[in-house]
């Protein structure tokens, strides 16, 4: 059942991401309402995929990539409906939409039915980790869509192509604005969502670090944005430079949570050795 | 001494003029954020090559990043100590040096315009300050304070995890162990009395669909012959004792293997771990190795047990003579089976075995601290904005001046601060004169 609604999602967001893309390319505002509800409907089945999902399993879907997968695409949508009613912008869903949409449909592959937790996943520490994770990883995914519509609209600007597109969009500082926003916010959460993992790794495995190839690449990625937050805050990067940090922070997301698992796999331990 | 002069040899200033270079270098903030991308690169080449994470070198980079972020810490301490905790009124005329300066005429005198504008700002969040002079007022208003003390605590916590972590490495230990249900192991830690752990019991609980739910070391902790704590270790529920931490951390079964003469007498008996083998004659390679305990062995499907009960135990046995293997098979528990024309093997009792890491950490109360200042400290830093603002109100023929400047952290915020000001004293003023 969950696995059906969470389809329906993908379908939702796909068609609203179509919209967003059409209402920026033709310029025609009455697409705009659509693709809103397009997504509303798609954030609609995401919650009840994951209501479903937290009744059929009896805790919360935080367990393996495809439970952690709805709760992420979920965050995401819920970053856009604030960030695009808060700044009464609609173009930014030309971007964080396809962002959405693909991280469904990659997500939806990896489909399993509820299984109980092994041992080493009963924790509530993996729960505050998860949690963060959503709320880290939501806004960081609103920040990279962000920082490509920036480094797209400066190449329109290049181009000199001042058209009436280009007015659509934010004004690149808004744009700039916002991506700080966003990873100042997430930044805190992306700390602690180390931290719990941290410490359930303390009590779960008996050490807090052991340079596994998943903690390894969240303190990568934890790095890459604190170096940006220094060149930005102290050095004063803007524009390009700060928002290929961004987009460099966001592959280094992925890479931690796709990549490592399906290219490193074997390695981040859940059960006990026998 | 010598009465020589001292000469120093040529090119030893360049190298003391380069060595000065790398240090300053080292303690900057660029230089941070150099030795962060060194780290990066070396933790991705770790991943492939997981020895670097212990080399010299890869500490000693962590050792660099720990002696920058201190550096860089140490020169902005003391800045921030003094903004924080000043110790004169001076500061509020800081006004005269602030560039950016909007400012705005009330047709007020000064003193009922610095009223105003000591209201305005005390309602807007911020904590007022003003001073009388010859030449008018200055108001000064902060807000937001603790943001540059939580980048100054997230800093400090690197420090604190990375030291932690050092003692924990020096002076802890962390070592694996095997108890078989009944048997004792004694604990003999730095600092403090030696204790015995002893596992009395150890289980698997499954769920309906046949998983693990849960492995269970029923444990007591003896202490002068006497039971002082009793717990069951569990995954994530580990047992604490006298700082030394018992997780849970494997199982298996261990066998009592006994090897017989033709007469029926034991010439040898070993207990086996589950998997493992046992060596009977190095001269013939002659050997079993108990692969599998399988309690509710079933012929049909002999490689699974049917059930968790010791109904029907059986061991799944492979023996290797002249180093090859020549026969397997299931053997019930009891029955002995032929290993060579002289000699019989039986095995007579299989015994849960439950594996225990032992640790002990003192760097972990600092990693902890650590973590809590980094968490506490990013959420300051980030999610509040340290604001000043200074007024500087003036009197022009019976109405005064007002000068607006304000600095937001580092960003250039100053215009928009000082424009919301001026909104709110002009709506201020407004409602006195129309008061
Ligand atoms: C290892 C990870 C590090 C983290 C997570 C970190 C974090 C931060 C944060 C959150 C800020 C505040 C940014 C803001 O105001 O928005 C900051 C500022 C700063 N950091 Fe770091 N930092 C790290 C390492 C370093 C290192 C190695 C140095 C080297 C000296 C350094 C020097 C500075 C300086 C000078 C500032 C500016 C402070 C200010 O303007 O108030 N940091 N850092």
């Amino acid at each position: 059942m969950d696995s059906q609604l969470f389809l329906a999602a993908f379908f939702c967001y796909f068609a609203a991401c179509g919209l967003y893309i059409a209402y920026v390319a033709l310029e025609n505002k009455t697409l705009v309402r659509y693709a809103r509800i397009a997504v509303i409907s798609g954030f609609v089945s995401n919650t009840l995929a994951l209501v479903v999902r937290t009744g059929a399993a009896g805790r919360l879907p935080f367990a393996n990539m495809y439970e952690f997968g709805m709760a992420f695409v979920w965050g995401i949508i819920l970053f856009h409906l604030y960030v695009e009613s808060r700044y009464k912008n609609n173009t930014i869903g030309a971007f964080i939409l396809p962002v959405a949409f693909v991280l469904t449909g990659i997500f939806a592959l990896f489909q399993q039915e509820v299984r109980p937790l092994m041992p080493a996943l009963k924790s509530n520490w993996l729960m505050a980790h998860v949690a963060t994770a959503v709320i880290a990883y939501g806004a960081l995914a609103v920040s990279f869509a962000l920082a490509v519509m920036y480094l797209w609209k400066s190449k329109l600007e290049d181009d000199s192509h001042a058209n009436a597109l280009n007015l659509l969009l934010p004004s690149l500082e808004t744009i700039d604005k916002l991506v700080h926003q966003a990873i100042t916010f997430a930044v805190p959460f992306l700390t602690l969502l180390i931290i719990t993992g941290a410490i359930w790794a303390e009590y779960a495995w008996g050490d807090y670090w052991r340079w596994d190839p998943k903690e390894t690449w969240s303190l990568i990625t934890w790095i890459i944005y604190a170096v940006y937050l220094h060149g930005r805050t102290a050095l004063g990067w803007k524009g390009k430079k700060a928002m290929n940090w961004a987009v460099a922070g966001f592959a280094a997301v992925l890479f931690t949570f796709i990549g490592v698992n399906l290219l490193l796999p074997g390695l981040h331990s859940y059960a006990l050795s026998r | 001494m010598s009465d020589k002069p001292v000469i120093p040899p040529s090119g030893s200033t360049s190298v003391k003029q380069s060595f000065d270079v790398v240090w300053s270098a080292m303690a900057s903030m660029r230089g941070g954020m150099i030795i962060l991308g060194v780290i990066c690169v070396a933790a991705i080449v770790g991943i492939f090559k997981p020895s670097i994470y212990n080399s010299l070198w890869f500490q000693g980079l962590e050792g660099l990043l720990c002696f920058n972020v201190a550096s860089c810490s140490m020169k902005r301490a003391k800045a921030l100590w003094q903004a924080t905790f000043p110790v004169d009124y001076s500061w509020v005329r800081g006004a005269d040096q602030q560039a950016e300066a909007n400012s705005l005429r009330l047709d007020l005198k000064t003193n009922q315009a610095a009223v105003i504008a000591y209201n305005c700002l005390n309602t807007m969040g911020y904590k007022v300050v003003s001073l009388l002079t010859d030449s008018g007022y200055y108001i000064y208003g902060e807000k937001g304070k603790i943001a540059p003390w939580g980048t100054f605590a997230v800093h400090l916590s690197i420090l604190f995890i990375a030291a932690g972590a050092l003692i924990g490495n020096v002076f802890g230990y962390n070592h694996e162990i095997s108890l078989k249900v009944g048997s004792s192991y004694t604990v003999m830690p730095q600092n403090g009395q030696q204790f015995e752990i002893k596992l009395n019991n150890f289980t698997t609980e499954f769920y309906e669909d046949g998983s693990v739910s849960d492995w269970i070391s029923d444990t007591a902790v003896i202490r002068d012959g006497q039971e002082v704590v009793s717990k069951l270790i569990k995954v994530n529920h580990p047992l604490s004792f006298n700082d030394v931490s018992i997780y849970q951390q494997s199982y298996s079964t261990s066998i009592n293997t006994e090897v017989m003469d033709g007469r029926g007498r034991v010439i040898k008996q070993q207990e086996v771990i589950e998997s493992s083998g046992m060596v009977i004659s190095d001269q013939a390679g002659l050997a079993v190795q108990a692969v599998r305990y399988i309690p509710d062995f079933n012929p049909a499907r002999p490689m699974v047990s049917q059930s968790n009960e010791a109904r029907n135990p059986h061991v799944l046995y492979i023996i290797y003579a002249g180093g090859r293997e020549i026969d397997w098979g299931a053997a019930p528990i009891g029955k002995p089976i032929k290993l060579s024309d002289e000699l019989l093997v039986r095995f007579t009792q299989a015994v849960p075995v439950s594996g225990f890491q032992i640790k002990y950490n003192p760097g972990l109360p600092i990693v902890w601290l650590g973590f809590f200042l980094m968490t506490v400290g990013f959420f300051c830093s980030l999610y509040i904005r340290h604001k000043r603002v200074w007024l500087r109100i003036t009197d022009d023929n019976n109405s005064s001046i007002v000068k607006v400047m304000a600095v937001a952290g580092k960003n250039q915020e100053g215009y928009r601060i000082s424009n919301e000001l001026q909104i709110k004293l002009s709506t201020c003023h407004s409602a006195v004169r129309g008061g």
